[in-house]
């Protein structure tokens, strides 16, 4: 029995000669990997609800009450936000202005159904409030106006009708009991339809992506992925921003693919290369709307005839439209900001185009990367004598909608866009650029060489700034340049 | 009725109209005329004008263009024509005069097609310039070949916009030499893969398109999991011309032998004289021209260098082919189109049985499943396994003024089908095995002696003297189709397991006429296999090359059943000795002799220590040599990680039987192992008499153990043999393994065949350690009580039996 110390010395001496040469030895992978996995945040689990909401609720801002007895500071927090506002965090200086301007879908104009002033029957159906109709400007202050349950119910007990109140025989107990954490049912309610229908605005934002195959979009696809495990939230502040809404926006107040993963992710040196010049979704969203077509060309100056309709080609409150199915993106230098905006009462370029917005940067911009774009082309009315577009009544009583008639739709618009009205309208083309950003693919799906490089390619170089193929002449960053 | 009517009317209608765009688009491809070329013209080409044979404007004289004199105006057209790549295909009747036809693979629009039409017409001396036909320069009337006065000015030049000069783009070369497929948006498909103008892909299967194969139209076999390019090489942007390049071109990087310090050699034709004197030997530049395959393979591929003086690179980088090439050409029968085409595909899932109601000729298409399929590996000429197509082809020959010659077509077609349309009545007899009256392609086969001794006496009556069937197979080289590096063959076991693709047979037939056996050319290759025949398909074994031990794969089958007999021998000998020991044991019931016994201190904690070390690097070398022996049968293994673990636990055994050497040679201890040879048969007989009788009986061991002589003599023959031979010799030969990987050259020291003797070697040792370690672990119960001998081994200290003296008995 003495001698046991011994022996198991000797054990342990032999295991350790046969074991740390293994280990020390054991071929490492090259390079340490690049983890996406360890940066996604994760969800506190939502409290089952069910048991605690009690009714009857009468009304939508019942249920706030109800929600803000426990969650006091939510309302504040949630005030704050453009889900709440549709305005602006803060103001831009933009070319043109001499002051600060707010931008924001209270009052901007784009080039699919133009302004919210006066259509907030319709308009409003997506603003997460209650009460916000067209004699009565929205009570911004008041919180029980904030609708928790359409961003927290469950889509398939909740719904919403004109102006956003809740839709009639909706069972706001049982709603109220189903809240949990935001779904890509939720988001995906107001922000696959923006412009009027499904997939008609982003290209990228579409109803299949309530249950998407891993081809259509790998994170949602493939992995299930909900929207706010890249919108991070943090006191019902929502990161990533809509461009188009804000004309400059922060790095950090951005969703970026780098959250999450590595910056110089390929195996390939040379694709490494490519990120200081190439957005990630260059190459990773080669196409969109594989799935629902997007729109890409919309003519007003159609609407109101009686003609056959259909939802792609032809309606008549709205005019003639081109749909594209797998759209390819268009291609354009962006430094995250915007270089023009069109602010409300702006002159037109009555020349050509007038930029609603237009991506910032160009190949002497080193922040700048080629980025893919859709582009929404419209013929949009505006003011003859005073040169500016012009937001119709629509939606609103005796609008467009109604009675077909654009004088009196404009007149009827005035006294809710501010904003003259001379008698005398054409239509002037204008264009909008949305980055597109998700329906991000399977890396075996992404871009190849040849795709942009070579005589086939989708790139125009010479457009982009470069003096021919890099492949060929070299990149921007290159001594050689 | 009346709407019926109306729809069929409009169906007339539009097929009408339908077939007239499609004869306006095909007139319009070879007799287009006078129309605007929609060609961004050369930018850089000065306009120069199309001279004929005299030197005369072909504007004013309307005669064929002469390229040499054309192109002579500016270009040395004399050297030219005589360093060229191309003069290969001048033997070919459709490439006629291809050295003379500059368009051919300088113009933006080539019509090729045209210029084998114009020689196929006997219009020869237009061939060159049909190549033009569609660029609006010349135009083909039914009063001749007209060129456009439109497209020259009046200094009888071209306009500038009429010079579409370029330098060869894929588009050019695909005209004769492959599917070349550079159009991304519209998917792949190989219309006819017997086109004889895509030559490689119709040899090899090879397909030069930046699209991935999983784009393709084409009906391939798994095509969702293909998504990577035909080709990576036309994926990352090169051009044919950036391997296939000028000589002499000073762009061009050059890759002659430079000395030592020397990284470049600056010294080269400038641009001016380049062009002038433009060598048309076009490069045929290997992977290293670009590659460094050792930057890429080092971290990751054991025995780099073997490998790469062994394996072209092609092997691993082309694992399989997606386009159907020909695997066999059967010239020796005419189609019931009255063509000789049959052809047989590599590739293809096989058809099901021809439905009876099938159109008596199958058009060969790649409608059908395409399986792809696994090149051959062949030894090329530079010694290495490089992936190949094998053609065979048979056809029919005859006896012409004391030479062998083909039997044309035309001959073959009048031999079948007298009138031209239908089989002579004596074929159909012969061959329509179901009776129907008509020949179908399964019975259009020479498959015995009478089919064949007919079409010969048919030949014959032709005056076609000693008409008979010779066959031969074409083995091709595979350079293109290079796919994507994460798809190249990665798995060692691809070639270091059982379904190793080295030495692999490749189908060349699947039937053979009657008494023949192709004739394998190897002009090109220095494989020296042989062509099988098993029930009637052909097959090429390659060279089964001793040489090429492919560890994991490659066996010497004798060994192994010679090691498995010692081992399960052994095993079985000691089971039934131990059976026997207990029953004896039951049976007489007889305790284990109980003499005095002493305790006794046996071995120093460095002789355990060095025990169990080996005990234990010896079970893992035996295990994980098992599994790469045979890694088939231990499939849940990583092999590159067994070879790994292989690895280290042999140097722990090398390093800790050096410890242990020089530790019984400094102490002495090492005489205990050496056998005293004085009586040493007498004490062999002794100890086995014991075993084989004495320990049945419960009697005491014949030789008693102190520390200075623990072994008996028996004990002292076997670990003579293992120490000092079996174990110094497994270290030997596996440190050769080992070492090959660092220095090559051990794997030839002793011929080519060096490495699989030592491999054998190495294997068959490991067998007898085996047998010994299941001998030596059966005989360690032997002791007082089962696990004595163990335990003293572990504690050193041992109740050894003592005489009745009471003293350690000597062995005498």
């Amino acid at each position: 029995m003495k001698q046991k110390p011994t022996w198991l010395l000797g054990l342990v001496g032999i295991l350790l000669v046969v074991i740390v040469p293994l280990w020390v030895l054991w071929p490492k992978p090259n390079a340490p990997k690049d983890d996406p996995w360890a940066n996604l945040p994760e969800h506190a689990p939502h409290v089952d609800h069910s048991a605690i909401i009690q009714g009857p609720f009468e009304t939508g801002q019942d249920v706030t009450k109800t929600c803000l007895s426990c969650h006091p500071d939510a309302a504040d927090d949630y005030m704050h936000t453009s889900h709440w506002t549709w305005d602006s965090e803060k103001a831009f200086n933009i070319p043109g202005h001499d002051e600060p301007v707010h931008l924001g879908k209270m009052h901007s104009f784009n080039n699919f159904c133009i302004g919210t002033q006066g259509n907030q029957r319709v308009c409003m159906t997506c603003h997460t409030g209650y009460g916000w109709t067209e004699e009565a400007p929205a009570d911004l202050h008041n919180p029980d106006n904030i609708d928790c349950l359409v961003c927290h119910a469950d889509p398939a007990l909740y719904g919403r009708g004109p102006y956003g109140d809740p839709a009639e025989g909706v069972d706001l107990v049982a709603a109220a009991k189903s809240v949990r954490n935001p779904t890509r049912d939720n988001c995906l309610k107001c922000h696959a339809y923006g412009g009027g229908g499904d997939n008609v605005k982003h290209g990228d934002i579409s109803s299949a992506l309530y249950h998407p195959s891993p081809d259509l979009d790998v994170h949602m696809g493939r992995y299930d992925f909900q929207c706010t495990d890249c919108h991070r939230t943090d006191d019902h502040h929502i990161k990533g921003k809509l461009i188009n809404l804000n004309y400059t926006v922060e790095p950090d107040e951005q969703v970026q693919c780098t959250d999450c993963h590595s910056n110089a992710p390929h195996q390939d040196e040379r694709l490494n290369e490519h990120v200081q010049s190439v957005a990630c979704q260059a190459c990773h969203v080669p196409e969109v709307a594989e799935v629902v077509p997007t729109k890409i060309y919309w003519d007003w100056s159609t609407a109101g005839q009686d003609r056959p309709e259909n939802h792609f080609h032809y309606l008549k409150i709205k005019g003639s439209f081109v749909y594209e199915k797998n759209l390819i993106p268009t291609y354009a230098w962006f430094n995250g900001n915007e270089s023009e905006r069109y602010v409300e009462g702006d002159p037109i370029n009555e020349n050509g185009i007038t930029y609603i917005n237009k991506p910032a940067g160009s190949i002497d911009d080193p922040t700048a990367k080629i980025f893919p774009f859709k582009i929404h082309r419209t013929m949009q009315p505006y003011d003859k004598v005073y040169g500016y577009l012009l937001a119709p009544l629509t939606a609103g009583k005796d609008g467009f909608w109604t009675n077909f008639d654009w004088d009196q739709a404009f007149r009827l618009a005035e006294p809710h866009t501010h904003l003259k009205y001379s008698g005398e309208y054409g239509f002037t083309q204008t264009w909008m650029y949305w980055p597109l950003t998700h329906m991000v693919k399977p890396k075996e799906q992404a871009l190849q060489c040849a795709d942009c490089h070579g005589p086939d390619g989708r790139l125009d170089w010479q457009a982009l700034g470069y003096p021919g193929d890099p492949m060929e002449w070299g990149g921007r960053f290159d001594n050689n340049q | 009725m009346q709407r019926k009517l109306v729809s069929l009317l409009i169906f007339t209608a539009l097929l009408a109209v339908m077939a007239a765009g499609v004869t306006l688009g095909v007139h319009q491809v070879l007799a287009e005329e006078g129309s605007t070329p929609e060609v961004t013209p050369s930018p850089m080409h000065p306009a120069y004008a199309l001279l004929d044979a005299d030197g005369i404007p072909v504007i004013h004289s309307g005669k064929p263009a002469d390229m040499l004199k054309t192109c002579g105006q500016c270009h040395d057209a004399e050297f030219i024509a005589t360093h060229a790549t191309h003069t290969k295909a001048e033997g070919i009747a459709r490439y006629e005069g291809m050295t003379e036809a500059c368009f051919l693979c300088h113009s933006t629009q080539p019509n090729g097609l045209a210029r084998q039409l114009a020689l196929a017409d006997g219009e020869k001396e237009w061939a060159n310039t049909a190549v033009l036909l569609g660029s609006g320069i010349v135009a083909k009337t039914d009063d001749g070949w007209v060129w456009n006065p439109d497209a020259f000015g009046p200094d009888g030049k071209l306009k500038p916009d009429y010079v579409n000069i370029t330098q060869p783009t894929n588009a050019n070369c695909a005209q004769c030499h492959g599917v070349v497929h550079t159009d991304l948006k519209t998917p792949l498909i190989i219309v006819d893969p017997l086109d004889p103008d895509n030559w490689e892909t119709l040899t090899t299967g090879q397909v030069v398109s930046p699209q991935r194969i999983s784009a393709s139209a084409m009906n391939i076999e798994g095509k969702a999991d293909l998504q990577y390019a035909w080709d990576v090489h036309a994926e990352r942007g090169l051009q044919c011309v950036d391997c296939h390049s000028s000589a002499n071109n000073p762009s061009a990087r050059r890759y002659a032998e430079l000395p030592d310090y020397l990284t470049y050699d600056p010294r080269h034709p400038s641009v001016g004289e380049y062009l002038e004197k433009p060598d048309h030997v076009l490069t045929q530049e290997n992977c290293q021209a670009c590659h460094d395959p050792e930057a890429s393979h080092k971290d990751w591929l054991p025995y780099l260098d073997l490998h790469m003086s062994k394996v072209a690179c092609e092997t691993c980088h082309v694992p399989k082919l997606y386009a159907p090439p020909v695997e066999t050409y059967d010239r020796t029968v005419v189609m019931p189109d009255g063509v000789v085409n049959k052809a047989v595909l590599r590739g293809m899932a096989p058809v099901e049985k021809t439905p009876p109601d099938a159109p008596e000729v199958e058009p060969i298409t790649v409608s059908q499943l395409i399986t792809g399929y696994q090149p051959v590996l062949l030894k090329n000429k530079d010694g290495k396994l490089a992936p190949y197509n094998m053609v065979t082809t048979y056809e029919w020959v005859y006896e012409k003024d004391g030479k062998t010659v083909l039997v044309s077509d035309e001959d073959l077609e009048k031999a079948w089908m007298p009138d031209g349309k239908t089989y002579a009545a004596d074929i159909v007899a012969a061959f329509d095995a179901n009776g129907d009256g008509k020949l179908s392609i399964d019975e259009l086969s020479l498959d015995t002696q009478d089919k064949v001794d007919l079409i010969a006496k048919r030949l014959s009556d032709l005056g076609l003297k000693n008409a008979h069937i010779v066959g031969n197979v074409v083995p091709y080289a595979i350079h293109h189709s290079v796919v994507q590096s994460d798809y190249a063959i990665q798995d060692c076991r691809a070639c270091h397991g059982p379904d190793s693709r080295v030495g692999k047979a490749i189908e060349l037939s699947p039937f053979a006429p009657a008494g023949v056996t192709p004739e394998v050319d190897t002009t090109d290759i220095a494989d020296h296999g042989q062509v099988v025949n098993e029930s009637g398909v052909l097959y090429y074994q390659p060279e089964q090359n001793e040489a090429l031990y492919v560890a994991g794969h490659s066996k010497v089958r004798w060994i192994d059943l010679l090691g498995i007999l010692a081992f399960v021998g052994t095993l079985l000998g000691v089971l039934a000795h131990g059976g026997a020991r207990v029953y004896f044991a039951k049976k007489l019931g007889y305790k284990h002799h109980h003499g005095p016994t002493k305790r006794e201190y046996l071995y120093t904690g460095a002789e355990r220590f060095w025990h169990w070390l080996q005990a234990v690097s010896i079970v893992g070398l035996l295990f994980t040599g098992l599994i790469i022996h045979n890694p088939d049968l231990f499939g849940g293994f990583s092999f590159r990680r067994v070879v790994f673990v292989h690895t280290v636990l042999g140097w722990i055994f090398a390093i800790n039987f050096i410890f242990a050497a020089y530790y019984h040679l400094s102490t002495g201890y090492i005489k205990q192992y050496l056998p005293k040879p004085q009586g040493l048969f007498n004490r062999v007989i002794l100890q086995a008499k014991f075993y084989a009788e004495g320990i049945f009986k419960g009697e005491p061991h014949p030789f008693k153990k102190t520390f200075w002589d623990k072994l008996n003599p028996m004990q002292r023959l076997a670990y003579f043999s293992l120490l000092f031979g079996m174990l110094p010799i497994q270290l030997i030969t596996g440190l050769w393994l080992w070492a090959a990987r660092i220095w090559p050259q051990l794997a030839t020291l002793f011929g080519d065949a060096t490495m699989t003797w030592v491999a054998a070697i190495h294997t068959l040792d490991a067998w007898m350690i085996g047998t010994f370690v299941v001998a030596h672990i059966y005989l360690t119960t032997t002791g007082e009580t089962p696990f004595a001998y163990i335990e003293a081994m572990i504690t050193g200290w041992e109740d050894v039996e003592v005489d009745e003296e009471g003293e350690a008995a000597k062995a005498a």
